[in-house]
């Protein structure tokens, strides 16, 4: 009977984290639902083509299933500018194309229901739960519960800025499964099927977000390792490489191929990328360089001879400290501001690593959270453009989100637990501002020189909840009129408080009563 | 699936490795100063070829203040002068004779390459006295070794990699000091401390640092009277060096506080600055940290500043070593302190780009603490056993990007910001119109050194403020002695053009030929040659 009511519990936790995950997907009433059409294409502040990052996928997607193009016309030129490229007298979008490729399938699907955006974008909300559950794995291989395991994965999705992420057309929740594939597969032992999937989710991470392979190097060195090995005998030393490693590169193979088909397609050439060209500023023209300037950290516009440079690379170690200060400090886009609960998985990750047996999966998950903090304090643009959150850590607050079950395991102490709830509660709160609302809040020297200006923190938010406005498709279509979106934020909330409670106190019991 | 296991697998024979390992183990302190040395060379070449070695403006100044002790009009020690502290310019009076030494900047990079050298070698013997073993040792002689700003001011002809060479060397003796109370170390510690008491003014606050710690010590272990001696002791050698350049002052321009308040010095040129309302940091303690930090951070990254942080705080909750090493490594914090109390207290100024205004200057000062940090990563390194693989990834990810950009900000300010200086067009000048006829230039090396150093002309072509009655007669009589003149119009502060505006009739007797942004050149009309003297007729009843 217990173990029966067990499983109901996990059952209905899952259906309640899907519908809190439904809940914030993007959209509004229409015909039955606006933005499906081509002519009700928008970029209105909390649509779903609110940002070009979004949007300049969105029409690679379409232009692959209407046209059976990689090039844009003019009318998806104009709509995804200035994040494309212009390639001889054609158009590209500026991105890898992994996101769009994915989403061809779902907007197959809602093109027959009349939907193809919402099918689309529900690419993402796929992954976001898939990644509930993958951290809800990896947790349970800190020595957790499945209870607390899922409830890493909820601390995930629902306590950082993944939610608002999750309505997007965007590469991070794609980029944070193959990266959680890739450290789960690392977890395993080195054999040639092994080898082959990592290889494979590596270039999977690549086609999705080139720096993945920066973030994804420490497992990549340790996947290399492991195939190698160093036996002392008495008189000689050998060395033995496993031949199975070689089923890394076939892995990568057939995706690599294909990437590199896409790039002699769209550039001329298969190893030069959209990116590498810069962006393209439809229709004024190649002036996207000089706006961009006025975003980069205050101390990044310095003089610097850059005749001497070996190789221009987007990662400078100049903007260090104003990329750390941005991602972890500030009330722009920090862990600190937007969504504190996480930083109790640094907590976790320090006790776990005190333990023998968790040993190779702590450093494995910490290298590559400071891998991925690493790498975007140096990115020229730690703020991500326009945003919510810190999105370009989606990756590493997963990871951290899988060790806060293991302090909480750790600590058995109700009084931890409710702690831990409340912190929880308030970055829910908070997640669900951007989820509700927009993503596209400036950072804040933008902010402040705009001709209006307007908050460049979560404020900004709370100004359309105050105002009503909601970007929740849900809302918009059900809800609107009846309830305050004051009322339908605090539900959220509250559901997602539910369903950490839910989990704990299964967990929880179930400890008391051993 | 079946587990297919194929393995390359490559054997050694062990007795082949050991003797291998032996040496390597045996003979890593030679290797390591090899390969500095080679390192060392190789970047001095790359800087000299690519012209970057000579892009400081005080670089240039202080290989011309060498020069002019053993040539010129007027040469001797007394060329030594009062600007900067003097060892540098005496370690240069060996080579600097030599043009190619004197012009490629090699005789004032020489002291640099070989102090970079010592320096790497140090933080290795450092470490090991704090029980570092081999792997964190190498681990800090690389970060501080590959490190690109160390790595273009160990090319040139400046006086940082020396200084720290000094101090480095003052703790390491320090350190074994306090380990052994042998007194053979307390002498050694304060002979490095008087040599870096003649390099630059960090020094003095290192006496002041290291003196308190021996009194901390001894009054401690063994009371009043044997505090006293030890003191003494100490004082005797290591002040020895502060009490000769009062000294020299007083001899040389009759006043022991010359260097300090005189019209060249550190505290008239910040007056200047306080007045143009650039000494943002005076009475300012919290921008002054945060220029300091900012500059340490440019010096040597983010990353390693956190890790060094985090290093220093592993020292002082280390198990392995005992409380007076632990307090020894005070030592390796007194740049942090002199330099932020020097900007707090305004004797000091650094901009960097984005805070104090918008270019650098002197933001070469953030060096000052990069063996420190070496120390202290190396230290953490060895300590966080679990998280070596980590670290050392890490720290190659990070330089590989230091690399690639060529990430160096004391390049950016020797280049573009405040410390260069762009004389190439006046120098050029001067070389073309000057460097083939007869006749001295008349120019103010307090505000042209880099001028007369780029001009590639003799010392001896140049009438300036250190060749006494050249100086006097020629600007008092221009026209008996200056063919050209190199001066600021219309600037007070170019005591050339403060004197020559006092001539009668000086604009009539001179044609401006040449208007740069530093400076303006004036030729002595054909008319009034007739009576202009060519050669030095007043060299050998003046030379001192």
């Amino acid at each position: 009977m217990g173990r029966f009511f067990s499983k109901i519990i996990s059952f209905v936790t899952l259906v309640l984290s899907v519908i809190l995950v439904v809940g914030v997907v993007k959209g509004d009433k229409g015909n039955p639902i606006f933005f499906q059409k081509e002519s009700q294409r928008d970029a209105r502040v909390g649509g779903p083509f609110e940002s070009t990052n979004n949007s300049s996928r969105y029409v690679l997607t379409e232009a692959i299933v209407e046209d059976q193009t990689l090039f844009l016309n003019e009318q998806r030129t104009r709509f995804s500018s200035p994040d494309l490229v212009k390639v001889g007298d054609k158009y590209v979008s500026i991105f890898t194309p992994g996101i769009s490729f994915m989403a061809v399938p779902f907007y197959i699907i809602g093109k027959i229901f009349g939907l193809p955006q919402l099918f689309s974008y529900l690419l993402t909300t796929v992954l976001a739960i898939l990644n509930l559950l993958l951290i809800a794995y990896l947790a349970t291989k800190t020595g957790v519960s499945k209870y607390l395991g899922l409830l890493g994965g909820v601390v995930f999705l629902f306590s950082s800025n993944a939610l608002s992420y999750s309505a997007t057309f965007t590469q991070h929740h794609a980029s944070t499964l193959f990266i959680l594939l890739c450290l789960l597969n690392t977890l395993q032992k080195r054999n040639f099927l092994n080898n082959l999937i990592f290889g494979f989710c590596f270039a999977a991470s690549l086609t999705v977000d080139l720096p993945n392979a920066f973030t994804l190097l420490p497992l990549a060195v340790y996947v290399l390792y492991k195939n190698i090995s160093l036996e002392g005998q008495k008189e000689r030393l050998k060395i033995s490489l496993k031949l199975s490693f070689v089923a890394v590169f076939l892995g990568m193979l057939p995706l690599i191929s294909l990437f590199a088909l896409y790039n002699k397609a769209t550039t001329g050439s298969s190893t030069s990328l959209a990116q590498m060209i810069g962006r393209y500023n439809y229709p004024e023209g190649d002036n996207y360089k000089q706006q961009l300037e006025t975003r980069k950290p205050q101390d990044s516009r310095e003089e610097k001879s850059q005749e001497f440079e070996l190789l221009k690379t987007p990662f400078e170690t100049r903007f260090q400290a104003s990329g750390f200060y941005i991602l972890m400090l500030s009330d722009e886009r920090s862990w600190l501001y937007y969504s504190p609960v996480i930083l109790l998985g640094f907590l976790g990750l320090f006790f776990a690593v005190r333990q023998e047996s968790l040993r190779n999966i702590t450093l494995l998950s910490f290298s590559l959270i400071v891998m991925n903090i690493l790498i975007y304090t140096m990115w020229g643009d730690p703020w991500g453009g326009w945003s919510f959150g810190p999105r370009y850590l989606i990756p590493a607050v997963a990871v951290m989100a899988a060790f806060v079950p293991y302090l909480l395991n750790r600590w058995r102490n109700l009084a931890v637990g409710l702690l831990v709830l409340a912190l929880f509660t308030y970055s829910s709160y908070l997640s669900y501002l951007g989820g509700l609302t927009t993503n596209d809040i400036p950072p804040k020297q933008e902010a402040v020189h705009l001709i209006e200006p307007i908050p460049w923190t979560y404020e900004y938010n709370r100004s359309f909840i105050e105002k009503n406005q909601s970007s929740s498709l849900l809302y918009n279509i059900f809800l609107k009129g009846k309830i305050d979106l004051k009322i339908y934020h605090y539900l959220l909330t509250a559901g997602a408080a539910m369903v950490f409670l839910s989990l704990y106190w299964q967990d929880y019991s179930r400890r008391t009563k051993k | 699936m079946k587990n297919y296991s194929f393995t390359i697998d490559l054997t050694i024979d062990k007795n082949r490795l050991q003797p291998l390992f032996s040496l390597l183990k045996s003979r890593i302190e030679i290797i390591l100063v090899i390969f500095l040395s080679i390192v060392s060379v190789v970047c001095f070449v790359i800087f000299y070829q690519n012209g970057l070695g000579l892009a400081y403006n005080d670089a240039r100044s202080h290989l011309d203040i060498g020069r002019r002790v053993v040539e010129g009009l007027k040469p001797g020690l007394a060329q030594i002068g009062s600007v900067w502290l003097p060892l540098p310019h005496l370690l240069m009076i060996p080579t600097i004779w030599n043009d190619f030494m004197w012009h490629s900047g090699l005789s004032g990079a020489l002291q640099s390459m070989i102090s970079y050298v010592l320096i790497g070698y140090f933080i290795f013997l450092t470490l090991k006295e704090m029980q570092v073993g081999l792997l964190g040792r190498i681990f800090a002689v690389l970060v501080f070794a590959l490190n690109v700003n160390i790595l273009y001011m160990q090319s040139i002809a400046m006086t940082e990699l020396l200084l720290l060479c000094t101090i480095l060397l003052t703790s390491y003796e320090f350190m074994l000091w306090n380990k052994n109370e042998k007194i053979l170390h307390l002498i050694k510690t304060a002979f490095w401390v008087m040599l870096a008491t003649l390099i630059r003014y960090e020094g003095w606050f290192l006496l002041g640092s290291v003196t308190l710690l021996i009194l901390v010590r001894m009054w401690k272990k063994k009371g009043y009277r044997v505090t006293e001696g030890v003191i003494i002791l100490f004082l005797t050698l290591a002040a020895w060096g502060i009490f000769l350049w009062f000294s020299w002052n007083q001899l040389i321009f009759k006043d022991a506080l010359y260097f300090m308040f005189g019209p060249f010095s550190a505290h008239s040129q910040q007056q200047q600055l306080q007045e143009a309302g650039v000494l943002v940091t005076k009475n300012n303690f919290l921008l002054s940290l945060k220029i300091y930090f900012y500059a340490l951070i440019f010096n040597s990254t983010f990353y390693i500043f956190l890790l060094s942080g985090l290093g220093y705080l592993w020292i002082w909750i280390d198990k392995k070593l005992n409380f007076w090493t632990k307090l020894s490594t005070l030592n390796l914090l007194s740049p942090l302190i002199f330099n932020v109390l020097a900007l707090f207290l305004g004797f000091s100024v650094l901009f960097i780009q984005g805070i104090s205004g918008n270019t650098w200057f002197n933001v070469r000062y953030g060096l000052m603490m990069l063996p420190s940090f070496a120390i202290f990563t190396g230290f953490l390194l060895d300590r966080l056993v679990k998280f070596r693989p980590l670290i050392i990834g890490l720290t190659i990810f990070v330089y590989f990007f230091i690399f690639t950009n060529l990430d160096a900000v004391t390049i950016d300010d020797a280049r573009v910001g405040s410390s260069q200086k762009n004389v190439f067009e006046v120098s050029g000048y001067l070389k073309n119109n000057a460097g083939d006829k007869k006749g001295f230039i008349l120019i103010s090396a307090a505000s042209h050194d880099a001028i007369i150093f780029s001009s590639g002309l003799p010392m001896k072509r140049f009438i300036h403020e250190g060749t006494g009655g050249y100086w006097e007669s020629a600007i008092t009589s221009p026209d008996r002695w200056a063919r050209w003149i190199v001066m600021r119009t219309y600037d007070n502060n170019d005591l050339t053009f403060k004197a020559v505006n006092q001539v009668p009739r000086f604009f009539t007797m001179y044609n401006l030929v040449a208007k740069y942004p530093f400076a303006d050149v004036y030729e002595l009309k054909e008319e009034f040659r007739k009576n202009l003297i060519t050669e030095p007729v007043l060299s050998n009843k003046n030379k001192q």
